[in-house]
């Protein structure tokens, strides 16, 4: 976790560090063993020399047998501090002379004897050795085994080690010096991208642009990258705007008003139709809660429509407010969440449907009379053809019975019945219009 | 009579192991060991490659003790990475020795000295002698002991005169005689 939190650069200031420090370590390791492994060569070679010269040397002396030249071919040595030892052998491995140091510390001691065919020998084991066969013109005329201190050969490898440690030291410094360098190096055009990419992200300012290196590197690749992705963006907000002041611009033409509501239940858009609606500016209603800019049943619609928006696509109610105010909701789910309300006053409407309804019961009503009235003046009509049948057989029937006054109150009962119902037929007529009506004052007690 | 015989077994074995003991640790002789100085010598002298042949003739003069022990080294060494000759010359037929590259004067008197001297003076031969002053002489080594140790001394004069080159090794442990006549001549 630690590490995820480490920045590009740190990161890369180390990974610098680290595989410089490694091969540093491994190339320095590597020298060390190296230059101490030739360091001992090189004393070895230098005692292999120093073998040869004094073997050539004692040649004489092994030659013919003088070993009392052979102590002073060997005692020449002396002039090397560090050799402790040394032994001439004959031909046979016999010692024929030897030589101790004075004051040798070492326990360096040479062998009592050698083969005859004794071979090369160098070693360091606690004291340097060297053991040469003494050869002149492919004749062999002894063995020559020489002792050395290594005091010499450690001080000069500790020397050396001090050395490499110090170099190692400073280049550790300089290579921390270098990473940071080149960390800086690396990461400052990335830097700067973050830089600008922050800087549109705070100010929305996307015509900033990135400082392109000029070159073929990967940083300039990413700088240009970078940059033509903030022209597209810049394009795309630009065509982002000019549609949003479209929409806004239609917004704000339409009669109606429209109300968005986001997820938190916020006003997050206010038409000028809900400023004039509401008597609540845009200023005043953004980022307000819906129930702050609006009257409570339209609140408690709206607020009805935005829950019910998240499991219905579409919902629509209308509501009617306590000044009469009649207003038609219908809203729409936003796909990050919330509702867009379109909110319409349609109390005018409403009452306009509401007068048509009763001016449509009033017509429906008149057409029923007027049905009932031609009904009743075809009903007349006839009635009165029969009336006018009974009439004339009635007046018949009193001409003939004049005098009879058995049947003549029957005759005069029909007569009367005759009249009444001409007179009933007139005013059934008169309903129907098709008969002019004979309007005259009544008593409308003395009728009751 | 058993018991004896088993005592004189004893003895003889006794006898055995100490005379082999004794030879196998007895010091050389000075014939010897100046016979091995001739070798080794003959070893840090160089001799004009014309003047050598396919063998190397090594002449003695007269009678020397030096010559079994140079008859055996012949046999098992090389000189001059040529096959070894050994040539006895008598002190009175010194004819023989044209075809020599070395001459060891064994027991002559002084005048066969001054012969054999003669016939060798100028030529690349190397003359070894074996007698108080031979060097001197005229005589190019001449073997001498001292502190019990065979020593050799050098008339460098005679060397140059014969031709032949003498290794510095050879020289670094003689006796140098004539050299300051030479150079002083």
């Amino acid at each position: 976790m630690a590490r995820s939190r480490m920045s590009i650069r740190t990161r890369l200031t180390l990974i610098i560090m680290g595989v410089t420090l490694g091969c540093l370590g491994l190339g320095f390791t590597l020298v060390a063993l190296r230059q101490v492994d030739s360091l001992r060569d090189q004393r070895l070679a230098a005692m292999s020399v120093m073998a040869e010269t004094t073997g050539d040397a004692a040649v004489s002396s092994l030659s013919f047998k003088d070993a009392a030249d052979g102590h002073d071919v060997l005692a020449r040595l002396k002039t090397f501090g560090d050799v402790e030892a040394a032994a001439l052998y004959d031909e046979k491995g016999e010692l024929f002379a030897s030589y101790k140091h004075e004051g040798a510390l070492g326990a360096a001691q040479w062998p009592a004897r050698l083969s005859a065919d004794a071979g090369v020998e160098r070693r360091i084991d606690g004291d340097a050795i060297v053991q040469l066969p003494i050869v002149y013109e492919n004749q062999r005329y002894g063995t020559i085994w020489i002792a050395s201190s290594t005091d010499a050969l450690s001080k000069e490898i500790d020397s050396f080690l001090v050395t490499l440690l110090t170099i190692g030291a400073l280049l550790v410094i300089l290579s921390g010096v270098f990473a940071t360098l080149l960390g800086r190096r690396i990461t400052r055009p990335i830097l700067s991208l973050a830089d600008v990419a922050r800087r549109i992200t705070k100010g929305s300012d996307t015509s900033l642009r990135a400082p392109v290196v000029p070159g073929p590197g990967e940083i300039a690749t990413l700088a240009s990258g970078f940059n033509a992705m903030l022209a597209k963006l810049e394009q795309r907000e630009q065509e982002v705007v000019s549609s949003r002041d479209t929409i806004r611009a239609v917004i704000d033409s339409s009669p109606v008003a429209i109300i968005g509501i986001q997820k938190d239940g916020t006003v997050g858009l206010w038409s000028a139709a809900a400023t004039a609606l509401f008597s609540t500016t845009e200023v005043d209603a953004i980022g307000k809660p819906i129930a702050a800019v609006a009257p409570d049943p339209a609140v408690m619609a709206l607020t009805r429509l935005w829950a019910r928006a998240a499991s219905e696509p579409v919902g629509s109610i209308e509501v009617e407010l306590t000044d009469g105010l009649c207003l038609a909701m219908q809203a729409a789910p936003l796909p990050g969440g919330g509702v867009v309300v379109a909110v319409a006053d349609v109390t005018e409407r409403r009452r306009a449907a509401e007068a048509l309804a009763e001016r449509a019961q009033q017509l429906q009503r008149v057409q029923k009379m007027e049905v009932v009235g031609r009904l009743a003046g075809g009903v007349a009509h006839d009635f009165n053809h029969l009336i006018t049948v009974v009439m004339a057989a009635a007046q018949m029937l009193q001409w003939r019975t004049a005098g009879r006054g058995d049947v003549r109150g029957y005759v005069d009962n029909i007569v009367d019945a005759a009249q009444r119902g001409a007179a009933l037929s007139r005013r059934l007529l008169a309903f129907s219009r098709q008969q002019a009506v004979d309007a005259k004052a009544v008593d409308t007690r003395a009728v009751l | 009579m058993g018991n004896l015989c088993d005592r004189l077994r004893v003895l003889v074995c006794v006898a055995i192991v100490a005379v082999a003991h004794g030879a196998a640790y007895a010091q050389p002789t000075d014939a010897e060991v100046k016979a091995e100085f001739v070798e080794r010598i003959i070893r840090f002298v160089d001799w004009d490659p014309k003047s050598l042949g396919d063998d190397f003739v090594a002449c003695i003069v007269g009678n020397s003790p030096q010559t079994p022990f140079l008859q055996k080294i012949a046999k098992v060494r090389k000189l001059k990475d040529r096959r070894t000759q050994i040539v006895l010359v008598a002190p009175d037929k010194l004819d023989k020795l044209a075809s020599c590259h070395a001459v060891v004067i064994g027991d002559v008197d002084k005048k066969q000295f001054g012969a054999v001297l003669a016939r060798t003076a100028g030529r690349p031969v190397l003359t070894i002698a074996d007698a108080p002053g031979a060097a001197a002489a005229g005589a190019i080594i001449n073997f001498y002991v001292e502190d019990d140790h065979v020593h050799y001394e050098i008339n460098v004069r005679a060397a140059e005169d014969s031709g032949l080159v003498l290794r510095a090794k050879l020289l670094r442990l003689a006796r140098i005689i004539g050299e300051r006549e030479r150079r002083g001549g």
